[in-house]
């Protein structure tokens, strides 16, 4: 049986499963009830237990990702580093994503995108946001929706598309994302998804 | 003694759990005791000009070569082993008894179909954020 494993690196801090919870976007590394500005990058990345419900990161908050250019990053509000295996380890990504399976098998045409949590082809609503693997030798966010021009949702151009992985029963994916308002208010149409071929 | 040519050319696609079973004869023609032997088969892209091993397998402490009696094993491929590859490809197996004699016992072409029909999954994860005006 194939299962997918959502992981966030926070609280002790290590690899904590996600279970029910929502990763949430603020305009505070501290706390995940401060709205962003409409216009501005995240400045703060937490697991809440809704929309966006209390704080379940524990000790530590999930590492905070920040667009600056289509090859430049912020984490945590630090200063701006070039995207690289280097300077964006995996434990600095805002998502691991494991993906097992009891037999040994090989993982083709997986890809990462947002979508509005209802189908899977549709752009999250009122959202622009960029994502980029960590850990293969990526140097550049891929723009994974943008509500205002229509992009986003699982098709082809409007999505991240994630390495070829040999066989293994364990395949694991390391993704950055960052992510804007729109507009003001709630943005809950928003849900990350994955999806591969095996065999 | 090496046996040339021992293709597959039909009814191999990629992904498919396949089970190679190769007979290997002594020099005198007889089945060839492979007690103590180590056995170890590789796939080969050979464009003439660059080969390289695809992968291996041993028949050393696994059961990807299985040893089923005298002068004859089962070379088990699974899934993951082939699950990118679409072309023709060469196989060999190489063969060291338990005397130390060593060869190739067999070599042919693969030709491997590309798999179009291929399970797939996918998972989906809650997400936030808010706005505020300027």
């Amino acid at each position: 049986m194939a299962t997918f494993t959502w992981k966030v690196y926070s609280d002790t801090p290590g690899w904590k499963s996600v279970s029910t919870n929502t990763i949430v976007f603020s305009g505070s590394a501290t706390d995940l009830t401060v709205p962003i500005t409409v216009g501005n990058w995240n400045s703060g990345c937490h697991l809440g237990t809704g929309d966006p419900g209390t704080d379940a990161c524990g000790t530590t908050h999930v590492p905070n990702l920040e667009y600056v250019s289509s090859t430049e990053f912020k984490l945590n509000g630090g200063t701006t580093e070039t995207i690289s295996n280097a300077n964006l380890a995996a434990t600095e990504c805002t998502l691991q994503i494991l993906f097992t399976d009891a037999s040994s098998v090989a993982c083709s045409n997986a890809r990462f995108y947002s979508f509005n949590g209802t189908t899977e082809t549709t752009e999250a609503v009122g959202i622009e946001a960029y994502a980029v693997e960590g850990q293969v030798a990526a140097s550049s966010w891929t723009q994974i929706n943008d509500d205002s021009g229509s992009i986003g949702g699982d098709n082809t151009g409007e999505r991240l598309s994630l390495s070829d992985q040999s066989a293994a029963t364990e395949h694991t994916y390391y993704i950055a994302v960052t992510a804007r308002p729109e507009s003001v208010g709630s943005k809950t149409e928003f849900d990350f998804g994955i999806a591969l071929t095996y065999s | 003694m090496t046996y040339e040519r021992q293709d597959i050319t039909e009814d191999f696609y990629a992904g498919d759990t396949k089970d190679i079973e190769v007979t290997i004869y002594d020099q005198d023609g007889q089945l060839k005791d492979l007690a103590n032997s180590e056995l170890t088969y590789a796939l080969i892209y050979d464009d003439a000009k660059n080969p390289y091993t695809l992968f291996q397998k041993t028949s050393v402490g696994a059961i990807e070569i299985e040893i089923t009696g005298t002068g004859k094993c089962v070379i088990h491929l699974l899934p993951g082993d082939t699950f990118s590859f679409n072309g023709t490809f060469r196989h060999q197996l190489h063969l060291v008894d338990e005397n130390g004699y060593a060869g190739i016992v067999m070599s042919g072409k693969v030709q491997i179909f590309k798999s179009f029909a291929r399970r797939s999954r996918n998972s989906g994860f809650e997400a936030y954020l808010s706005g505020t005006a300027s």
